[in-house]
């Protein structure tokens, strides 16, 4: 079997103390405004399915995929999450996911939790969301162009949440320059982001066969009953 | 099987929602143990690069220890993986459906 995992997410050290402080507000401020509108809208059918996103997306992240050069990546999730459950409740299991692996198993660091949430989290859940809505509207609706958005919006996520972490990287005193960091995490990321595109859609493929209503859970607020 | 009654109910998806739950998540621990044995072995992305440009040292490591590297103290490979594992998707659900409990709303049309 191949060895342990390497640590997946950033550790403390990496992002100044300043920088990191400075996303954890950012972070906190969405988490506590994805706190409201879920409360407002998440239906009790769904309950279930955040359980199962969650723990779907810890398995899922345990499982390092190989790109070119010796390197590996790794799903994020937070596209699949959003398109399922929407873009708050989806940001709510990001941020469990990420503060469980910092918190029980060491991987990703305490005082940079909050951009490891934004970087694997937010950028997806939020930005990737109205990514694919965007696109799949352009591509006919969501029944036509769910697979094509999809995973156009996973691989945009990632990439951009490589931009996201490199800034912080490059701006933090004593790291390389940001141009040398940008240029080599995006390199990489572009390949890791055909992964999550792929197991992305792949995902919502299997739902689509054997459990197309979950679909509809995202949409079903109370107001609407 | 007939279609009883108790389907009526708009928040209820019937008998099938714990078999779904059970079936969803016997996948979920597939993936996880499929990972143990199957998954790259090599760093990824943001090591590689931190790796490759010098900055990997920067790391200050973690105040304190739990299951560090999803390695379950005390076990051997690949028990320590899968035991860590379980741990997490257990965790890591439980937290979700709590935090989905407590935010969803009930319809006030239920009764």
């Amino acid at each position: 079997m191949p060895p342990s995992i390497h640590l997946l997410h950033a550790p403390d050290g990496f992002v100044s103390v300043p920088i990191a402080v400075a996303m954890w507000a950012v972070t906190a401020v969405v988490l506590a405004i994805a706190v409201r509108r879920t409360n407002a809208t998440l239906s009790e059918r769904a309950v279930p399915l955040l359980g199962v996103m969650a723990a779907f997306i810890f398995a899922a992240q345990m499982f390092n995929f190989p790109v070119a050069g010796g390197t590996s990546g790794h799903l994020l999730g937070g596209v699949l999450a959003a398109i399922l459950l929407g873009p708050w409740a989806g940001t709510l299991v990001m941020a469990s996911v990420i503060a469980v692996q910092g918190l029980l198993f060491q991987d990703g660091g305490l005082v940079v939790m909050g951009l490891n949430i934004f970087n694997m989290g937010v950028i997806g859940t939020l930005g990737g969301y109205w990514l694919y809505r965007a696109l799949a509207g352009l591509f006919g609706g969501e029944g036509r162009g769910r697979l094509p958005a999809a995973a156009i919006a996973a691989w945009v996520s990632v990439v951009a949440g490589a931009v996201s972490m490199s800034l912080q990287i490059g701006l933090t005193p004593d790291m390389p320059p940001l141009g040398l960091v940008l240029g080599a995490m995006v390199g990489v990321h572009v390949l890791i982001g055909i992964g999550e595109a792929l197991i992305t859609v792949a995902a919502l493929a299997f739902i689509g066969v054997t459990r197309a209503d979950l679909f509809e859970l995202r949409d079903r607020s109370p107001q609407a009953a | 099987m007939s279609d009883a009654p108790m389907t009526t109910d708009p928040n209820r998806t019937g008998p099938s929602r714990i078999g779904w739950v059970l079936g969803a998540l016997a996948i979920v621990v597939a993936v996880m143990v499929a990972a143990t044995f199957l998954r790259s072995g090599d760093p990824d992305g943001l090591n590689r690069v931190a790796t490759d440009h010098g900055f990997i040292d920067a790391d200050r490591g973690h105040p304190f220890s739990i299951i560090a590297g999803y390695v379950f103290p005390g076990l051997h490979e690949p028990m320590a993986t899968i035991v860590a594992g379980l741990i997490g998707i257990a965790v890591v659900f439980g937290i979700a459906w709590v935090i989905g409990r407590l935010l969803a709303r009930r319809r006030r049309s239920e009764g």
